[in-house]
């Protein structure tokens, strides 16, 4: 069983706990000692884990990266090149057509991090060239 | 957080206000529990008697929607029983004799039959919290934020905690303790509309030089006017102002308010491009879904609420063909004209964080390693941290003085009325967050919260429709209709109900109303007008309500099948692999 | 809540909490079985599904139980929970379909095709130190397992 360190995704208090892996799938999780939390946990930080295993309770994990040719048509699933090229033509079509402001980006308060956050707004700004950046922060 | 987390448990005085520990931070709330058993006072200003309602020395009911009120008639009653610290105001702030002009006006005599707080208790309130040694710290949460006047009532807070000195020492000051996991990190890291990483003005030309030089682009390409907040993108849509939308880690369609109408207008987008990790509600009206690897698949930083960087780890390796967030949108930054090649989060946190925010330097990856964390600033490698801001009564302004702002009270948005007679007001609830994709997949939590969720109701107006507790019920307001449980729940004040955002099918954001302030854009979540009416035939809501969350379930799994090369008409029933909780 | 239903599924056991919570304005209070000298649950059941054992914990044997739920009518303190296996997940089953309110109470529903099932706090003693999880996990320190001899002073 392996052990990774980690801190909790759930709200802002910041606990850290250990995720325990084994045979690549989280069994569990352990709360250490961190300066906040002090080996506490709440129910969340404790059973919140396995998710990360695909569970599908709820609604299924994403795998690969899909889109619509035209709007409103079915979700495809196409490669990451496909993908990636698809968003930066358009996005430079909206660009070229309304100017940079035309295109709203957000980092995300959550999971990602701050490193994501970084690289999303450096890209809003320096690629885009517009201060359009917001993240979920107020619900 | 002007304090530290841990710090919460030595102050002399704990004011929450509009916040609810218990169920938004629980480790939290332990520290409020050991504040009290050391000896501190606690003091409760909710509309609610929440959890640490009971263990407080002072409960203050206050009625929903008043808060600028009641905080105006607070700093009142601390400057007309003498309680306020003239040296630091004389000393450290600006401003005084013009905020008083306005809260001389709000005595709580005058301000009872608004705020339903009785005069003595007010005062008592006051004292308790101004003359609390060795000092007293403010906390609040949504309840202060999610409202029509949260600017203006934070500037009161602000205000109340720098007239009486209980601001600029250790343990004390202003508190807003900030919900999500890394909402102090988005912040921290600039994803706002007006500042850089750091809080570095964008309409500074000295900053933008500073980022255009490291970013290796000329300064022109930088804008210098402040961007638009997410919270208003229907409307922005619908102007024809925002033709894309790139939307990462974030399900709007769960959680901002008229959800309804702003799923009509993000239809309209000429691109939605959606970064997550589930197939939310969001997801379904994307155009380009990217998946991206979840929390524990990838590792980084996070923010705490209290300033604190700590480091979190990897525990298993990405799943199918997920990729890192910042190693999507550094390839797509790249495709579009600007190349960025980071190769690791540790690159990427020392050259676009510490070296651009000098407040930041000092945390390193080295120095967060294990159960290090550093509250920033922290300037230097061997700098402690600094878990209290403003120390001596420095504040973050040219000549160190806070400046003290006070506004009149206006009523909510949208007030009750005869066909709308209820107030709705949205609450978290602890066993799930917010919209649910990650908790809602966990076996235990879902075992404990179901949908169609609870919506609690005080015993009276309960009484007065003929429901019971568990009872299925209608909500509704001008924006829309719902299903959900009725809990019934002595704790609530009369003519209000608390339903928390998760559910989908108890979806109190379809009722919510999208008001929004025009300076921080937050809705106001905590005031809207509805109605609740029981259903008869209880066992037919109980199948609608199976069979809506059944067929919402389907709806997303199917789509979400198109990954694996099917079609949703062609999958088999997606029921077969949700086997229910079991 | 969630620790019990966590360590209990894991063990086989029914997946349901054996604590609950009950929030008035006055109180705040978990429930949970009080493991009685002169169980009446003990008593009533009609196959000796319970028992008692030396330290005094009062156990459910899920296997055994046929569902009569005569135990959570005996109950004085509401502790004894109706669990079961729902058939969601058996052959093509994606959701039971209700026949009741859930404001009807447990004891009087029953849904076609359940296996029920009494279900009651055991003090954890599936795992091999025996300790009650909710005791550990805790965070405010506010339950206590407390012995017989305690509970006598």
């Amino acid at each position: 069983m392996q052990k990774h360190m980690a801190v909790c995704p759930y709200c802002g208090t910041g606990c850290k706990l250990n995720l325990l892996v084994d045979n690549g799938v989280v069994v569990g999780v352990e709360p250490l000692d961190g300066h906040t939390n002090e080996g506490n946990l709440c129910l969340k930080g404790l059973c919140g884990y396995d998710f990360l295993n695909d569970t599908k309770i709820l609604t299924p994990r994403l795998y690969h990266p899909m889109l619509r040719p035209v709007k409103g048509a079915p979700l495809q699933r196409v490669s990451w090149d496909n993908a990636l090229n698809f968003v930066a033509e358009k996005l430079l079509a909206i660009i070229d057509k309304h100017g940079p402001d035309a295109v709203m980006t957000t980092g995300s308060s959550r999971g990602p991090g701050n490193e994501a956050n970084l690289i999303m707004q450096r890209f809003t700004r320096a690629c885009i060239g517009t201060n359009n950046i917001d993240n979920c922060a107020r619900t | 957080m002007s304090c530290s987390i841990p710090g919460l448990e030595d102050a002399g005085c704990l004011f929450l206000f509009g916040y609810n520990p218990n169920t938004s931070h629980p480790v939290v709330a332990r520290r409020i529990v050991k504040a009290k058993e050391k000896g501190a006072r606690i003091i409760v200003g909710d509309p609610r008697f929440i959890e640490t309602a009971r263990i407080a020395n002072i409960y203050l009911p206050l009625n929903n929607g008043t808060n600028l009120a009641f905080l105006n008639t607070f700093a009142n009653a601390i400057v007309t029983e003498g309680l306020h610290d003239q040296q630091f105001i004389d000393n450290h702030t600006v401003g005084f004799d013009d905020w008083w002009k306005i809260v001389e006006q709000y005595t709580p005599e005058r301000t009872e039959a608004v705020t339903g707080i009785a005069p003595q208790l007010m005062r008592e309130a006051a004292r308790m919290y101004a003359t609390a040694k060795p000092s007293a710290v403010l906390c609040w949460g949504m309840g202060v934020t999610q409202q029509k006047q949260n600017v203006e009532s934070v500037h009161a807070i602000a205000a109340i905690a720098c007239i009486s000195g209980q601001i600029g020492k250790p343990n004390s000051g202003v508190a807003p303790v900030r919900g999500q996991n890394n909402v102090q990190g988005s912040c921290d890291t600039g994803c706002l509309p007006h500042i850089f990483p750091g809080y570095q003005p964008i309409t500074s030309l000295e900053a933008r030089e500073k980022f255009a030089k490291a970013w290796s682009v000329p300064v022109e390409k930088l804008s210098g006017h402040v961007g638009y907040k997410v919270s208003n993108i229907g409307s922005l849509i619908e102007e024809g102002k925002v033709h894309a939308f790139y939307n990462m880690g974030e399900d709007p369609l769960q959680t901002e308010p008229d959800t309804n109408k702003l799923e009509r207008q993000l239809r309209q987008l000429d691109i939605f491009i959606c970064q997550d990790i589930f197939m939310t509600q969001t997801c379904l009206a994307a155009d380009v879904i990217l998946p991206a690897t979840s929390w524990g698949e990838h590792e980084g930083t996070f923010s705490a609420s209290d300033r604190r960087f700590q480091r979190f780890s990897a525990a298993l390796p990405p799943k199918g063909e997920c990729r890192h967030d910042w190693d999507i949108i550094q390839d797509l930054s790249t495709r579009m004209g600007h190349p960025m090649s980071y190769q690791n989060t540790e690159e990427i946190w020392d050259n676009e964080m510490r070296a651009l925010w000098e407040r930041a330097y000092g945390a390193s990856y080295e120095r967060l390693e294990g159960l290090g964390s550093l509250q920033w600033p922290v300037p230097s490698l061997d700098h402690p941290g600094t878990p209290d801001l403003h120390l001596g009564g420095n504040f973050n302004k040219p000549d160190g003085r806070a400046r003290l702002y006070a506004s009149d009270f206006e009523q909510p948005t949208e007030m009750p009325c005869e066909q709308y007679p209820l107030i709705l007001c949205t609450v978290r609830e602890v066993g799930h967050y917010s919209c649910r994709s990650m908790t809602g997949n966990c076996r235990a939590l879902s075992k404990l919260a179901e949908e169609p969720g609870y919506a609690h109701v005080n015993p009276v107006d309960a009484g007065r429709r003929g429901i019971k507790q568990d009872d299925l019920i209608w909500v509704f307001s001008r924006r829309g209709k719902i299903i959900t449980r009725a809990e019934i729940d002595s704790r609530v004040n009369e003519g209000t109900i608390y339903m928390t955002y998760q559910w989908w099918i108890g979806k109190c954001n379809e009722l919510t109303i999208h008001a929004v302030d025009d300076k921080a854009a937050t809705p106001e979540d905590k005031y809207s007008a509805c109605q609740i009416e029981v259903i008869d035939d209880q066992v037919w809501a109980e199948r609608y309500a199976m069979e809506s969350y059944m067929k919402m379930k389907e709806l997303l799994a199917g789509e979400a099948a198109a990954q694996f090369g099917s079609t949703a008409a062609q999958k088999d029933s997606g029921l077969n692999s949700f086997g229910g909780s079991a | 809540m969630a620790v019990c239903t966590e360590g209990h599924k894991r063990a086989g056991l029914q997946g349901e909490p054996r604590i609950t919570l009950f929030e008035t304005r006055e109180v705040v209070a978990a429930i949970t079985c009080h493991h009685c000298v002169e169980a009446p649950c003990l008593k009533v059941c009609p196959i000796d599904a319970i028992s008692s054992d030396d330290l005094g914990c009062v156990r459910v044997d899920e296997k055994r139980c046929i569902g009569c739920k005569l135990c959570a009518i005996a109950c004085p303190f509401g502790a004894m929970h109706v669990g079961g296996t729902p058939t969601t997940g058996v052959a093509g089953v994606g959701y039971y379909t209700p026949s009741f309110p859930a404001s009807a109470s447990p004891i009087l529903q029953w849904e076609i095709g359940v296996y029920a099932c009494a279900v009651k706090c055991d003090l954890c003693s599936y795992l091999p130190n025996g300790s009650p999880r909710c005791v550990a996990f805790c965070v405010t320190n506010a339950l206590r397992l407390v012995s017989n001899e305690e509970s006598k002073k």
